[in-house]
């Protein structure tokens, strides 16, 4: 993804006025634009509540921005509940519903698959793009979440942090970030999972985070088996045991390590999380509740 | 009989796979990291007496050495102990940028320590060593990092 240039502002916050007038006549699917600033805007879209946007900021907006959003002719002020200090991923809130405004849906998790085909809701109109995985790291930079790598038709033109990406469906997959990667075709998205996540947890603690558990598991081990359990931690008061091997998280299948960390990041905290393991020969299912981590900058 | 097949493919998952060629690779640079290490711990006076008496066998029978050497330490006594008092007159802040200058010299000394997390505060995805053993489910060849989620 390139970086927008004034002149590509100016264009783009053209179309998103005119794509956002459109969107009072039009039922179809549009995002409303948040204007950052004069020459910063980015897509945003309802979700969760109808007072609610989520949008990802162009990289040189600030955390104390106050941005308006933008729909046909209702310009309104927005209050910045979630700024993502890495990502620029954002909640906003106004204060009233905005008028002929739907709500949109996020995937079902788990999401994410290679080869799926996305639309990016861009305010040029629909670009294609499809899932080309899922990275954890960018050429030796470790990634704060796993962000989906999506291979688009025109970068250039249609991808600008906040584009939000919906599959077949018309659900949320992800929402594009400001990332600039090293291929020209390709773009970096937040999935739709840590969307629902932040949304969870700020309906419920006003804040969010990564969550703990307490399993410690072999880091080259493949296969998702417990090493020990924390004492006094979620997974011990849920009967957790050393040699447990997790089966399943919420319905969703776990077939390695790998997918095992990615749930567990997308679990809100304090909201029990079912999970399935082998134990000796038999299957046992065991009901989790996550709670916040405590962060390296949490510690004195 | 589905179920049993499936059970016998996760316990075939279960196998830990032998450290690689890298391990053992790295194992001689880690034995030799630790051996410095062990060698910095040792205390500049052991050093030094370590030393000394390195030099005084590679002198193979200097004999003439010893009463020098006696003279030597006769005058450092003689210096300790006839040495200048203490300037009762100095003034307050000479004193004071005296004891300034000794403070410097014991924080210099001293080991600065790093916070850690307390035990009671987990931090998730910290990794930490592991080895197998007894207390572990894990083989006693087995060694690595612990994930913790």
């Amino acid at each position: 993804m390139r970086p927008m240039t004034t002149g590509g502002f100016s264009i783009i916050a053209a179309f998103g006025v005119a794509a956002a007038t459109a969107f009072a006549e039009d039922d179809a699917q549009t995002p409303v634009m948040v204007e950052w600033s004069a020459d910063a805007v980015s897509p945003g879209i309802c979700v969760g509540k109808t007072t609610w946007f989520v949008s990802v900021a162009p990289s040189s907006v600030k955390a104390d921005s106050k941005p308006t959003l933008i729909a046909g002719d209702q310009r309104v002020a927005a209050k910045v509940l979630h700024f993502d200090s890495d990502l620029h991923l954002c909640l906003l809130e106004v204060a009233e519903p905005l008028a002929d405004l739907t709500l949109f849906s996020l995937a079902p998790n788990p999401v994410g698959r290679a080869g799926e085909k996305l639309s990016s809701l861009s305010t040029y109109g629909d670009c294609r793009s499809t899932i080309a995985g899922k990275d954890w790291s960018y050429r030796g930079e470790p990634l704060d979440m796993p962000l989906l790598r999506i291979r688009v038709e025109d970068s250039e033109h249609f991808c600008h942090p906040g584009t939000p990406l919906v599959n077949k469906d018309g659900q949320i997959e992800g929402i594009l970030t400001d990332r600039i990667l090293a291929t020209k075709t390709e773009a970096h998205a937040i999935p739709a999972s840590q969307i629902r996540k932040l949304l969870r947890d700020m309906e419920r603690y006003d804040r969010t985070g990564k969550v703990w558990l307490g399993l410690l598991l072999h880091e080259e081990s493949t296969t998702p088996e417990v090493i020990e359990v924390v004492e006094n931690s979620p997974a011990e008061k849920s009967g957790f045991a050393s040699g447990d091997v997790i089966l399943s998280l919420n319905q969703t299948e776990i077939e390695n390590l790998s997918e095992l960390v990615e749930a567990i990041h997308d679990l809100p905290a304090g909201e029990k999380a079912t999970f399935e393991i082998l134990r000796g020969l038999s299957r046992k299912e065991i009901q989790v509740v996550p709670q916040f981590a405590v962060s390296l900058t949490d510690v004195p | 009989m589905k179920d049993e097949e499936e059970v016998q493919k996760l316990i075939a998952l279960k196998r830990y796979e032998t450290p690689g060629e890298a391990y053992y690779e790295q194992f001689a640079e880690n034995f030799k990291d630790r051996q410095r290490s062990e060698m910095l711990r040792h205390s500049s006076r052991a050093l030094l007496a370590e030393r000394v008496s390195v030099w005084f066998n590679e002198m193979n029978g200097a004999k003439w050495l010893a009463p020098a050497g006696a003279v030597a330490a006769a005058v450092a006594v003689g210096v300790f102990v006839l040495g200048p008092e203490e300037n009762e007159n100095a003034t307050p802040m000479a004193l004071l940028a005296e004891q300034e200058v000794e403070a410097a010299s014991i924080g210099g000394n001293e080991d600065f320590q790093i916070d850690l997390p307390k035990p009671d505060q987990r931090v998730p995805e910290l990794k930490s060593e592991v080895t197998g053993g007894a207390n572990t489910i894990l083989p006693a060849s087995v060694r690595g990092n612990l994930l913790e989620l």
